[in-house]
């Protein structure tokens, strides 16, 4: 469902991603490891459409589109997903009014009827409730004064209300306490299905423990360096990343 | 009745002025208040950006105009065009103004006037002058500015009211008013006195409305007095036509105790002042004054707040808004003054604007003055974009770009509705603002 070829994106006249090649299928999940700095967010970013990431070259196929051609609003009516690794404080905009919007939106396009908001309140709470959230988050203003692990849970129910077909996890294991990871993961896994597919971007194989990804690539100064199983995880826990650097030096 | 008059608004002439039928024509001390304020418009004119208070508005365009003084109605005022300026689920005592008049047909004075005393100022100068001599223009200095000086050398109509010692009343009292001319430019020097007395409470609405499409200008002077205790809530709307000027001066004067607050919100006009004056006169008193402001396409839109602490303990706030889009330009200007006698005092001062458009202008100048050692004062002004950040958040979950500039948009401004108390009202305002804001973008969207 996703082709990325050969992409170079630069940030303030930066090159940050240097000639990155992922190809991802419906159904599977992807992990992407590697140093901080190296790219990962950038990618992310990119392919939920900020206008701040240039892309120089390369091409990015999503489906049938021609990703970089779409409006963020519109690769996110396409399915695309992402649960960011610094979610954004919108001080004055309430959760509710805000995620009722999003998923009308999203019905809208999708042929559906929209949800009254008995309805979406119904659905909302039946969300929250598998996430263990507190249902006074959803009165509050959008992520204003949340915690970093209350953040990273309200990217994960933004992402079951919205059922996206493609879903980016930037780092959202960072930030949570251990049972809050379990229930996360959860979340998370209660979406896997044939369809939908997950790049879950992340420092530690912990979270691969909980969900087990088909995939896991390094990303290391803009390319990815090695791709593997889950093993190659483990094995990145145990050595961290100064050998692949070296090993790319010498390729 | 007098021929039609027209004076270019910066040569108007004493004979001018002399063939105005001006109520209280019999009454010495009236005649006498508005020679010497004619006599001070002569010699001061319209403010110029020499005068700090002045110094970033463009009064050009006012100056120009050609403006007849205001005749009869023409058009037969009805309930469904004063619909614009009423607010749902907010039962009111409702005095309504068409062109500068009271109009005895749409207002419900008969309701109130048992309660309080309240009139048309026009009756009161022609009728009953003395029991407003020892109040009328003691406020609001007439050499303050050369729009005072002509308020009080031409006011014709207005409110007074005047609220008894510790009657509280039961409703707001909204003063809709309404513009129906037509062709000619025309100008309306509306004057409005009001007396709290002691431990007196009231909330009074200001609803300016418009069926005109053509120039005309509001001259408003306000003066407001409040004794011991007394608390008034004052409530603006201004929503005038696109073509008018509105020129406001509210000028307070605040008794031992007493409470006043002003929620305002200026959407309309091409040209619009908003100014407050409040003076904290004796100990313990509490000013707020919050607002918001939305200009857009060429409007010009000014506000000045300033508050006086002259005795200790007062505690004052001025919290502003203002968007800014288009080639508009927003002007806001807000004082402190704690004189030495105000110790304890507590002063607060916000201003935030939001410019959506790399044409608009905005030029804000808070301030304080402070000249009592033991005081806690504060004041901070910001003019800044929709935030990227929070844009592309709001996008990556589907929403439009129009909507989620909208919705940011909205939620800046929310920090000043939330604090209007009457729900209703504040309910309304934002609505209003949703509308303004949705028209603003398509005429941004016709560009
Ligand atoms: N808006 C920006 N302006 C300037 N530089 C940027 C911007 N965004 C990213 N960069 C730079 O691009 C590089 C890659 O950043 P990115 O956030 O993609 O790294 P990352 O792999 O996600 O790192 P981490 O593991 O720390 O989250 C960094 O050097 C970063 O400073
Ligand atoms: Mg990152």
């Amino acid at each position: 469902m996703l082709r990325i070829k050969n992409l170079h994106v630069s940030v303030d006249n930066k090159l940050i991603l240097k000639g990155l090649t992922l190809n991802v299928n419906k159904g599977e999940v992807h992990a992407i490891m590697g140093p901080n700095a190296s790219g990962k967010s950038t990618l992310a970013y990119v392919l939920a459409g900020h206008e701040g990431y240039a892309v120089e070259s390369g091409e990015i196929r999503y489906n049938e589109h021609n990703l970089l051609e779409l409006s963020p609003e519109a690769r996110a009516c396409e399915g695309i997903f992402l649960a960011f690794q610094y979610p954004v404080e919108i001080p004055g905009v309430n959760n509710v009014y805000f995620m009722k919007t999003a998923v009308n939106v999203l019905r809208k396009k999708r042929g559906l009827d929209e949800l009254d908001a008995v309805d979406f309140m119904e659905l909302a709470k039946e969300k929250m409730r598998t996430l263990e959230m507190s249902d006074s988050m959803l009165k509050r203003a959008v992520n204003e004064g949340f915690s970093g692990g209350e953040k990273k849970r309200n990217e994960i129910f933004q992402m079951s209300l919205l059922e996206p077909k493609l879903a980016l996890l930037d780092e959202t294991d960072s930030g949570l306490d251990i049972d809050a990871l379990k229930v996360v993961a959860r979340g998370v896994n209660a979406l896997r299905n044939k369809e939908r597919a997950f790049i879950v971007i992340t420092h530690y194989q912990r979270l691969l423990n909980y969900i087990v990804p088909d995939y896991v690539h390094v990303l290391s100064d803009g390319k990815i360096v090695r791709s593997g199983d889950r093993n190659l995880a483990l094995e990145l826990e145990r050595r961290g990343y100064a050998w692949l650097q070296g090993e790319q030096a010498v390729a | 009745m007098s021929a039609v008059i027209q004076s270019r608004a910066d040569r108007l002439t004493r004979q001018q002025i002399s063939q105005q039928v001006l109520p209280g024509a019999s009454v010495p001390w009236i005649t006498d208040l508005r020679e010497a304020a004619f006599s001070q418009f002569e010699s001061s004119g319209f403010p110029t950006p020499r005068v700090e208070d002045w110094k970033y508005t463009n009064l050009k365009a006012l100056q120009r105009q050609i403006f007849r003084f205001p005749t009869l109605p023409v058009i037969k005022v009805t309930e469904r065009d004063i619909g614009p300026a009423i607010i749902p689920d907010l039962e009111v005592y409702r005095v309504v103004f068409v062109d500068g008049l009271l109009d005895e047909r749409l207002s419900q004075l008969q309701e109130i006037q048992s309660k309080i005393h309240i009139a048309s100022l026009g009756d009161q100068l022609r009728t009953n002058a003395k029991d407003i001599e020892p109040h009328l223009a003691k406020y609001a200095d007439s050499g303050l500015n050369g729009f005072v000086s002509l308020n009080t050398a031409l006011m014709r109509d207005g409110i007074h009211i005047h609220l008894p010692k510790n009657v509280v009343v039961d409703k707001p009292i909204q003063l809709i008013y309404i513009t129906t001319t037509q062709n000619d430019a025309t100008w309306f020097h509306l004057r409005n006195l009001i007396i709290a007395g002691p431990n007196s409470q009231a909330s009074i609405i200001e609803s300016y409305i418009s069926l005109s499409d053509s120039v005309y200008f509001n001259n408003i002077t306000t003066e407001v007095s409040l004794a011991k205790n007394a608390r008034l809530s004052h409530y603006k709307i201004q929503q005038e036509a696109t073509q008018a000027f509105h020129v406001a001066l509210l000028k307070i004067q605040q008794q031992q105790s007493s409470q006043f607050s002003s929620h305002s919100l200026a959407f309309g006009s091409k040209y619009s002042r908003n100014e407050i004056r409040s003076e904290l006169s004796a100990q313990g008193c509490e000013c707020v004054l919050n607002g918001l402001y939305h200009a857009g396409e060429r409007q010009q839109v000014d506000t000045l707040a300033r508050v006086d602490h002259l005795a200790a303990n007062g505690i004052s706030r001025e919290y502003y808004k203002g968007i800014v889009t288009g080639k508009a330009k927003a002007i806001f200007r807000g004082i402190s003054y704690v004189h030495p006698d105000a110790q304890h005092s507590d002063a607060e001062q916000k201003n935030n604007n939001l410019l959506l458009s790399p044409y608009a202008e905005v030029d804000t100048k808070p301030q304080l003055e402070i000249y009592a050692d033991d005081v806690k004062c504060s004041h901070g002004a910001t003019v800044g974009q929709l935030d990227e950040d929070a844009l592309f958040y709001l996008r990556s979950r589907g929403i439009e770009k129009e909507t989620a500039c909208d919705l940011l948009t909205y939620s800046f401004a929310k920090e000043i509705t939330d604090r209007i108390p009457l729900a209703p009202f504040a309910r309304h305002a934002e609505a209003l603002l949703k509308n303004v804001l949705r028209g603003a973008r398509n005429l941004e969207d016709l560009r």
